[in-house]
């Protein structure tokens, strides 16, 4: 995973954009829905029991002062309405009625209320609230009409003459709270179906670009191939891949170029190099006085030297390049080494192979032996006339193979002796033959294999580590 | 032994045609595609050195139609780019070796030496006729312990016959193996070259090795 930083996955932006709205609608919604509901249910709620309010038919019946009232039940009065007012408290859903006296009994006319609703009566003797009747279950017949004996008000206190109807709303409220289950399961139901077209519409925006991503992961930098195509994206990301297939035309003609410079740089110094070295070996076979000889030899040992290092910065950038085509092949370490030794430019001290010479390596055996042939030049080079000790273990996989030699320089990793051109006393006027290339093309060769190369000084031994690939 | 020089680069066509006639053989030279198959389609060289970068016609392009017209000269590819599918590429058009530049002139004479002789049948490097042994690598000739003294023409007329031992060589073939085009020809040159030869290869004494077939030419071998 790459730790650049970024603004975030678009995906997820629009998912929560998606669904973030579509939750604040729905709360929106909901909020709206809600209290509109419950203003129209308590507004009819009011409007109902005004309206029962009016047509109650209230019959009071007022005893005579002097006569007892009458046992048992209240007759159903004749006919006469006791004049009334009344305060209608939408608040309390209560209605106070007013009357002109206390009543003995009261009758209440069932065809007022709904059948079935709960009413409670309180009447109030000018301080304080008696119940009279609670939790009375209206009768469903005409005929049958609540009555109810009132009791007297204190003699001692004159009777505010009030008469509370109080109604329950629970019913109401029962359907607000359904009204409000109803709104949040139809919430949720929106809110997932938010979410479902949220994921659909972000894998349908997403996938072109992920198709983009994935052609444009694909591009190789050494070799850049056929452009992004534009079919593969919505309109919107025309324009980035335009400029994509720009960049990958330009770095295409870059490479091509660079490789053209090689090709050219591989002709234009090599034929002029092969004239003079031939010039030179053939003045030196055809030399007549010794001394001439020697310094024809010595001019074409110098030539030979600018050909290596040419030749080394030609595989060099090939290899970079990835113009190297690797074939397969498997080869022992000890035969690698031996190969090695015997092509060494100069033989000074010996060759001490240690363990695993019978490993095999798998890779292109010309590069492996050239692998092998700049370790050894380069030990034998800086080894103060020591040699140089090969060694090999497996690993996994792998193969790591180590050449080492003696060594001046401080303990420590040498990770920059794998930088062309370095050289151990930096003074760049040391060994003339060797330019600094060798453990440059180690590093790359193993690379390209797949394998990796390390160095490092420890009790004065200068030690190259190359992982190249198990042969079987 | 008479070879074909086939390079656009002028210092290394010199040096080229220079060295090989100082090591003996006659050596022509070509600068193009074009010439160089006029001159391949005109004479038949003992090998042909062919550069594969060559304007007008290229040096695969040659190969490819040497072989169509059955010339089938030993042929060493010199060129500048020698990666893996290059040299594959080289050898399957018909090369018979293959050197990449720049390269070590002991090398290139070997190969040389390699590809004629593979031509003429021999796997060793060694030729012996009687008690004459010639050494190609060393360029040394010894009639038994005596070892002879030979300018580099003498040698390659020597080595020309010994290749060809015991069949007769005419004068007009000996010519083309022997001189290139730019050696004027003279009614005498071969017979005073073979004389020269034969004074060395047969001191007082030793039996005659080289005959002279009057009217067809010479052979090499044990008296018939």
């Amino acid at each position: 995973m790459s730790g650049r930083a970024h603004a975030g996955s678009l995906g997820w932006r629009l998912l929560l954009a998606i669904v973030g709205c579509a939750a604040l609608g729905i709360v929106a919604t909901g909020v709206v829905a809600w209290t509109s509901a419950r203003a129209l249910t308590l507004q009819g709620v009011d409007e109902e029991f005004r309206r029962q309010v009016e047509h109650m038919a209230l019959h009071v019946l007022v005893p005579p002062a002097d006569r007892p009232p009458p046992p048992g039940p209240p007759p159903l009065p004749p006919g006469g309405h006791v004049p009334f007012t009344w305060v209608l408290d939408l608040a309390d859903h209560r209605t106070v009625l007013k009357l002109p006296a206390w009543p003995d009994a009261i009758a209440l006319d069932p065809w007022a209320l709904r059948s079935g609703e709960l009413v409670e009566l309180r009447a109030s003797d000018g301080g304080r609230w008696h119940a009279l009747a609670r939790d009375t279950t209206l009768p469903d017949h005409l005929d049958d009409p609540l009555a109810m004996d009132l009791a007297q008000p204190p003699r001692d206190q004159p009777p505010r003459h009030r008469l509370i109807v109080l109604r329950d709303v629970t019913p109401e409220y029962r359907g607000l709270a359904r009204l409000a289950w109803t709104i949040a399961g139809l919430g949720s139901a929106i809110l997932a179906l938010a979410v479902a077209v949220g994921l659909g519409l972000r894998s349908a925006v997403l996938t072109p670009v992920r198709r983009l991503e994935r052609r444009i992961s694909q591009l190789d930098p050494a070799a850049p191939g056929e452009p992004v195509e534009d079919g593969l994206v919505p309109s919107e990301l025309g324009p980035i891949v335009d400029r994509v297939n720009a960049l990958v035309a330009r770095v295409a003609e870059l490479l091509a170029r660079e490789r053209r410079v090689g090709a050219d740089i591989a002709h234009e110094l090599r034929t002029p190099l092969a004239a003079l070295r031939s010039d030179l070996s053939f003045a030196q076979r055809a030399a007549k006085d010794a001394e001439i000889g020697a310094l024809l030899g010595r001019l074409d040992g110098q030539a030979r030297v600018l050909q290596d290092r040419i030749q080394g910065l030609l595989m060099l950038t090939r290899i970079e390049n990835g113009q190297v085509g690797l074939r397969d092949g498997t080869i022992t370490v000890g035969e690698l080494a031996a190969d090695a030794w015997g092509r060494a430019t100069e033989q000074r001290g010996r060759l001490a192979c240690g363990a695993g010479m019978d490993l095999a390596l798998r890779g292109d055996p010309d590069l492996l032996r050239m692998v092998f042939s700049n370790l050894v030049d380069n030990a034998i080079a800086h080894g103060s006339g020591g040699g140089c000790e090969i060694s090999a273990r497996a690993e996994r996989s792998a193969v790591a193979v180590e050449v080492a030699n003696a060594a001046t320089l401080p303990d420590g990793d040498y990770d920059e002796a794998f930088a062309p051109f370095w050289r151990r006393d930096r003074s760049r006027t040391g060994t003339a033959d060797h330019a600094g290339l060798g453990l440059a093309l180690v590093r790359r060769i193993a690379e390209a294999h797949g394998g990796r190369a390390s160095a490092r000084v420890a009790e004065g031994r200068f030690c190259v580590s190359v992982e190249l690939p198990a042969g079987i | 032994v008479r070879l074909l020089v086939v390079e656009d680069y002028q210092p290394l066509r010199d040096s080229l045609v220079n060295g090989l006639k100082h090591e003996g053989y006659a050596v022509d030279a070509a600068a193009t595609g074009t010439e160089g198959w006029w001159h391949l389609n005109d004479t038949d060289y003992d090998a042909v050195i062919l550069d594969v970068m060559l304007p007008e016609l290229d040096g695969l392009a040659i190969l490819k139609r040497m072989r169509e017209h059955g010339r089938d000269m030993p042929v060493l590819l010199l060129t500048a780019q020698d990666t893996v599918e290059q040299r594959v590429a080289g050898l399957d058009a018909g090369a018979d070796d293959y050197l990449a530049k720049p390269f070590a002139v002991p090398e290139l004479l070997a190969r040389l030496r390699s590809v004629i002789r593979r031509r003429h049948g021999r796997s060793r490097n060694e030729i012996a006729i009687e008690d004459l042994r010639l050494e190609p690598s060393t360029r040394t000739a010894r009639r038994g312990a005596l070892t002879l003294e030979l300018t580099p023409r003498e040698w390659q007329l020597l080595l020309y016959l010994a290749t060809h031992a015991g069949q007769v060589v005419g004068r007009d073939e000996l010519w083309q193996h022997l001189y290139d085009f730019e050696a004027e020809a003279g009614s005498n040159v071969i017979d005073a070259l073979v004389a020269r030869v034969r004074r060395k290869l047969q001191p007082d004494g030793t039996p005659p090795l080289l005959h002279t077939m009057r009217g067809h030419g010479y052979r090499l071998g044990a008296a018939p």
